[in-house]
């Protein structure tokens, strides 16, 4: 796949637009969902996935081979995204009344409603914790633990050393341990042993 | 980070568990974040309808369509416009037309051609000047031009909280772009400033000049110690303080640049 990827983004930035659907097909929806994970809404994060294909039409002509493909995408959803965060500074209670249409949980099924009703309770929080954090912890956070990006990677992606994605990391790491207090000692939160 | 991860080397590995072993401290804080993790692994981010990615490209190359065409002018605009001119006699619009030519000649004389008037406030008479005073006219301007345009990078630099703001909002590349613009002036505006009596404004413009450089030559917005010493530098030399008593000067002299020298023409504006 990397491969593919690499004759890909050659075709593309020489100029080769035919091959611009299969790089949508490509990172549709790893754009889409780290829009999702630095936004926490399904319409803004659909909005900014398409703005930014938008803006990698645009600008295949002035993309510098000196990054990856994919860390010029990432770069451009998590530039997109943070600027719409600072237009729209979305306030906590807006963020717990957001729904998303027609979604389809990915939470396990389960026919116990209290524990449903945990789980519901439990992502409002998660979310709201990571809406507390600053954008930029947000993205370091967000791209190493739910989109399983590298600290080399996260690096180039926001152009900052990897001692300061490390920072970043653990700052916001911090932030969420404090909100998320309350759940210590929980015992379906324990962590296995070593 | 990398031993939450598991992605630490063997050797590596073996380094942290056997800390972990005699440090209790070190222990519990990683036994945390590691259970921080734990929970955060338990977000669930709702997947849209399947239509949605089946629909994903049409959507997106009618959007690239759209965003593609140029935009008509509406026609409504134009018509208005026409009928307009349609029902003003016709000898109206070539008065106006002859106002407007006659107007902008006058612009374009006195723009060009004319001495440059310097008004004294005090007495209100306008004084032709000769070509020394002129030029000496001329520098006083670029200079507080140049110190107005330092000023606005500089008030940038120390309104920044990177606390509450995010470093992309600083806009640090055009910043920099400016810094080296004004750099460049300063050189000049020191070369000339030197041989007149405003050694207080070319002291100004030299420590203005040393903050743009330091601007200039940061790497990246994310460097917030740079940006701490910058303005630590700033504050340290009283350059807002001072900037201001150099507009209390320039007011109370009374001199106020010709209108008709266009400003910024030497560096792009801000």
């Amino acid at each position: 796949m990397v491969e593919d990827e690499q004759i890909i983004a050659d075709r593309f930035c020489a100029g080769d637009m035919s091959v611009f659907k299969e790089l949508v097909e490509i990172y549709k929806k790893k754009v889409y969902f780290l829009a999702y994970d630095l936004v926490l809404n399904h319409h803004e994060a659909e909005d900014i996935s398409q703005e930014v294909f938008l803006r990698v039409y645009k600008s295949a002509k002035t993309f510098r081979r000196d990054a990856r493909m994919s860390s010029w995408v990432y770069r451009i959803t998590v530039n997109a995204s943070i600027d719409r965060l600072r237009k729209n500074k979305v306030a906590l209670d807006e963020l717990n009344e957001q729904t998303c249409p027609n979604p389809i949980s990915t939470a396990p099924n389960t026919t116990n409603p209290e524990v449903e009703a945990e789980t519901n309770i439990l992502a409002g929080h998660i979310e709201g914790a990571l809406s507390r954090v600053t954008p930029r912890e947000r993205a370091v956070f967000v791209m190493r633990h739910y989109n399983n990006l590298e600290v080399n990677e996260i690096a180039e992606i926001m152009k900052i050393s990897s001692g300061t994605v490390k920072s970043l990391f653990f700052r916001a790491l911090k932030k969420l341990q404090k909100e998320l207090s309350i759940y210590r000692g929980t015992p379906q939160m324990e962590v296995n042993s070593e | 980070m990398e031993g939450l991860y598991d992605r630490l080397s063997p050797e590596n590995y073996q380094v942290l568990a056997n800390h972990l072993r005699s440090c209790a401290e070190c222990a519990e804080e990683y036994a945390e974040m590691a259970r921080t993790l734990q929970i955060m692994e338990r977000r669930t981010r709702p997947e849209p309808d399947p239509s949605f990615w089946d629909n994903y490209w049409t959507n997106m190359s009618a959007e690239l369509s759209e965003r593609g065409k140029s935009r008509p002018i509406p026609k409504v605009w134009m018509m208005s416009i026409v009928s307009f001119l349609n029902r003003t006699p016709r000898w109206a619009l070539q008065s106006a037309a002859a106002c407007a030519i006659l107007f902008i000649g006058m612009y374009l004389g006195k723009a060009f051609f004319s001495s440059t008037v310097y008004v004294d406030q005090r007495s209100h008479s306008p004084k032709v000047l000769d070509p020394a005073s002129r030029e000496h006219s001329e520098l006083l301007t670029r200079a507080h031009n140049y110190v107005e345009r330092s000023k606005r990078i500089v008030l940038a630099i120390m309104n920044f909280d990177p606390e509450k703001e995010d470093a992309f909002a600083l806009d640090l590349p055009y910043k920099q772009q400016i810094s080296r613009n004004l750099i460049q002036e300063a050189s000049y505006l020191k070369d000339r400033l030197s041989v007149s009596h405003h050694s207080r404004l070319r002291t100004l413009v030299a420590e203005l000049e040393r903050v743009l450089l330091q601007l200039a030559n940061l790497e990246s917005e994310h460097d917030l110690d740079s940006i701490q010493l910058i303005k630590s530098g700033v504050e340290w030399q009283g350059i807002l303080l001072k900037i201001h008593l150099s507009d209390m000067r320039e007011a109370k002299t009374g001199f106020r640049s010709d209108p008709f020298l266009k400003r910024g023409q030497n560096f792009g504006s801000l």
